[in-house]
């Protein structure tokens, strides 16, 4: 029975970080299954799926560890995780869609859309923000990938976006995402 | 006819360009019978590739009726040996393969073709497609050439989803 854990580990961005955890990784005998990273402005940040045959638990990884967390300053944590977790994709399903969003930059637009999408139980699969320079001052955008459950009406979360972008004076498109099977 | 077990990758015939078919018989038309039947046994699948079966030569065939109706394309289209003479434009969609089960990826594609090659019965054919036809098109083309979506997203972390 194969054992699977989420590693997380974030830090100073710095060259050295990923050999440093892969290593440790590989010593420890397991496997990595998938991973992914990313950076923004200094700060690194990446989150992996590893598997192994060996019994060992989230407080050997812990040693094993301990001389990344001093020498690169990183803050690492290890979940295994549950066996009903381990084969299942995604606990969510829906219809793929991608909602844009753009506007001048004010405090709570990505609160507000978000909070819009938990009520009606849309779960968010992907998000990104950015502050790109505008003529009349910074401009904000964003876009978030969801799966919306088949239940949701859509032409209803569309009105309330509507309602959104008159009160805040942003720009919000929703499009489903085509999916084609060749 | 008969349904044949399609191809997942890494299978290496599936990253090997096909060979062109030298002349069409009474032997590519059952090859080409038994990719449709198998096309309209996979649930969705608007279109199949030679090498997805195992067979490495360059033939296609496509129904892209199956998703979006009869009345906006053609229907049911065999192409052996098919070339893409003309495209133009750029639409990016997200596309499922057979032979790759378990992830989607965002590619873009052209939203025109004209493909020319040779029907069933030998004849010269030229189609000009557009919308999902023309990506069909472009996606069994690509398998012809030991391509497949996964070669064409840019990103994997953006651009490859695993399927729910």
């Amino acid at each position: 029975m194969r054992k699977f854990f989420a590693v997380t580990a974030m830090g100073k961005d710095r060259p050295g970080i990923v050999a440093g955890v892969s290593k440790a990784l590989f010593n420890l005998g397991t496997n990595i299954e998938d991973s992914s990273m990313t950076i923004l402005r200094s700060e690194f940040a990446m989150i992996l799926i590893v598997s192994t045959g060996q019994e060992i638990k989230a407080s050997d990884f812990e040693n094993r560890f301990r001389e990344l967390t001093e020498t690169l300053g990183l803050f690492i944590s290890i979940n295994e995780l549950p066996e009903n977790e381990i084969r299942s994709k995604k606990p969510y399903s829906g219809i793929p869609y991608i909602i844009s969003v753009i506007g001048t930059d004010k405090p709570g637009i990505v609160y507000r859309i978000t909070e819009l999408l938990a009520l009606k139980r849309v779960n968010i699969t992907d998000l990104n923000t950015k502050v790109v320079p505008g003529q009349n001052g910074p401009v904000y955008t964003m876009i978030i990938e969801v799966d919306i459950p088949e239940h949701v009406d859509v032409n209803l979360l569309e009105g309330e976006f509507s309602r959104l972008e008159k009160e805040m004076a942003i720009d919000i498109n929703i499009k489903e995402i085509e999916v084609f099977e060749l | 006819m008969a349904i044949l077990p399609v191809l997942k990758y890494p299978h290496p015939i599936l990253t090997s360009p096909s060979k062109p078919v030298a002349e069409v018989n009474q032997e590519i038309r059952r090859i080409v019978d038994n990719m449709i039947e198998t096309m309209y046994a996979s649930p969705g699948c608007v279109g199949l590739a030679a090498p997805q079966v195992g067979c490495g030569l360059r033939i296609f065939v496509m129904d892209v009726s199956r998703k979006i109706g009869l009345n906006k394309n053609r229907g049911l289209v065999t192409f052996i040996n098919p070339v893409i003479v003309y495209s133009e434009g750029e639409k990016m969609i997200r596309e499922g393969c057979l032979s790759i089960p378990d992830f989607l990826g965002n590619v873009t594609r052209a939203r025109r073709t004209i493909v020319r090659g040779l029907s069933p019965e030998g004849e010269e054919l030229e189609i000009p497609s557009q919308g999902l036809e023309a990506i069909a098109v472009q996606h069994e083309v690509d398998h012809l050439n030991g391509m497949l979506f996964i070669h064409r997203v840019s990103s994997l972390a953006t651009d490859l989803v695993r399927r729910k």
